[in-house]
């Protein structure tokens, strides 16, 4: 039976670790684990040799640049796999049932822009632009992930707010995009399309921004990163 | 158990050849040991091959991270006494990368002895 390291032992590397610019409580643990792991091997080869010594034969084996590459590479990996699960969601519209929302919504928009149909394009434009901040607002006031907790202690939140950050973007450039037009009461009928299918794409990001995707970051750390003892809201 | 040719094809390999091979060799081990936590994988690769492999963990990590995020592998934390373990495991789609992957080495390894020792084909 392996003897296993001490609280403060344990303690010790956390804080090794943190020394070492690793920042991120959840890229900390699996480090820990790993030095952990092989300091526990060592002295059962040699009971004598101290955890200090150890620890530095331990670590001599990182590379140079310490822990940076292996955070590089697991926030590439977390990148990625956010942006599988939005492409994920988006892709769901493209199939049944969902592509008979995404399909209505064009047809419906296409008629607003190209024969006013309800609503003008202009108004439009401001349903647009009031559904956007009303969404940042909502996000901002209830949004757990927004807090400084999240935004600097936790890779996996850290790589979830740089790409849906990104994806504010989108969601302001399609408004301007839209007032840029020099006629805004007057789309052609291959332009309402286009423009249609457009922001038919942002309403559906909208949604998923606000209500889907924190669902999303909410689940995954429960079920992954329940270890942390991460206080949702 | 990694095929014991890979072993004698790849013993006294340089870092190079050892690093290409990498997502293979942790990708098999997984399919061969269902769950296993990083130190873990380096052990066993140091236990197969007789210690001629040294899988070193600035290599390792990011070769783990990187097939996390394909979704290649997944993971689950565990508790194991006074602090928590990361388990590695392949997905679905992991399966079916592992069958491409061996193809890979196997032609790989094929045309690599054709241009080694020409004589014997």
């Amino acid at each position: 039976m392996k003897e296993q390291l001490s609280e403060e032992e344990i303690a010790k590397l956390f804080k090794f670790v943190k020394s070492k610019y690793v920042h991120y409580i959840d890229v900390q643990y699996e480090i820990v684990d790993h030095l952990a792991s092989a300091i526990e091997e060592k002295q059962i080869d040699s009971p004598s040799l101290s955890f200090d010594r150890a620890l530095s034969e331990v670590y001599g084996k990182f590379p140079i640049t310490g822990f940076t590459v292996m955070i590089a590479e697991k926030s590439s990996a977390l990148k990625m796999f956010w942006v599988k699960k939005f492409l994920g969601f988006m892709l769901g519209y493209m199939k049944l049932p969902k592509i008979i929302i995404a399909g209505f919504l064009i047809y419906l928009l296409h008629l607003i822009l190209y024969n006013g149909f309800l609503i003008s394009p202009k108004q439009l434009y401001l349903t647009f632009v009031t559904l956007a901040i009303l969404s940042a607002g909502y996000r901002y006031k209830y949004g757990f992930e927004f807090s400084k907790e999240f935004r600097h202690n936790y890779l996996v939140t850290g790589t979830y707010l740089s790409f849906y950050g990104g994806v504010w973007f989108f969601y302001f450039y399609a408004p301007l995009n839209f007032s840029g037009s020099q006629h805004l009461d007057q789309f052609g009928y291959l332009q309402s399309w286009i423009l249609s299918v457009y922001l038919t794409s942002i309403t559906l990001l909208l949604h998923a921004y606000t209500f889907v995707f924190p669902k999303m970051l909410k689940k995954e750390l429960l079920e992954k990163y329940s270890h942390l003892n991460i206080k949702l809201a | 158990m990694l095929p014991k040719i890979l072993m004698h094809i790849f013993v006294g390999m340089n870092r190079s050849l050892l690093r290409g091979s990498l997502e293979t060799i942790v990708i098999k081990l997984l399919s061969d040991n269902n769950e296993m936590y990083g130190y873990e994988i380096t052990q066993k690769v140091k236990e197969i091959t007789a210690d001629e492999f040294k899988i070193t963990e600035g290599a390792l990590y990011p070769t783990l991270h990187k097939l996390e995020g394909k979704g290649v592998l997944e993971c689950n934390t565990r508790s194991i006494g006074n602090r928590f373990r990361k388990y590695y495991s392949l997905t679905e789609a992991g399966q079916t990368e592992l069958a491409i992957m061996l193809q890979d080495m196997e032609d790989y390894i094929k045309n690599m002895r054709l241009i080694i020792n020409p004589q014997l084909s």
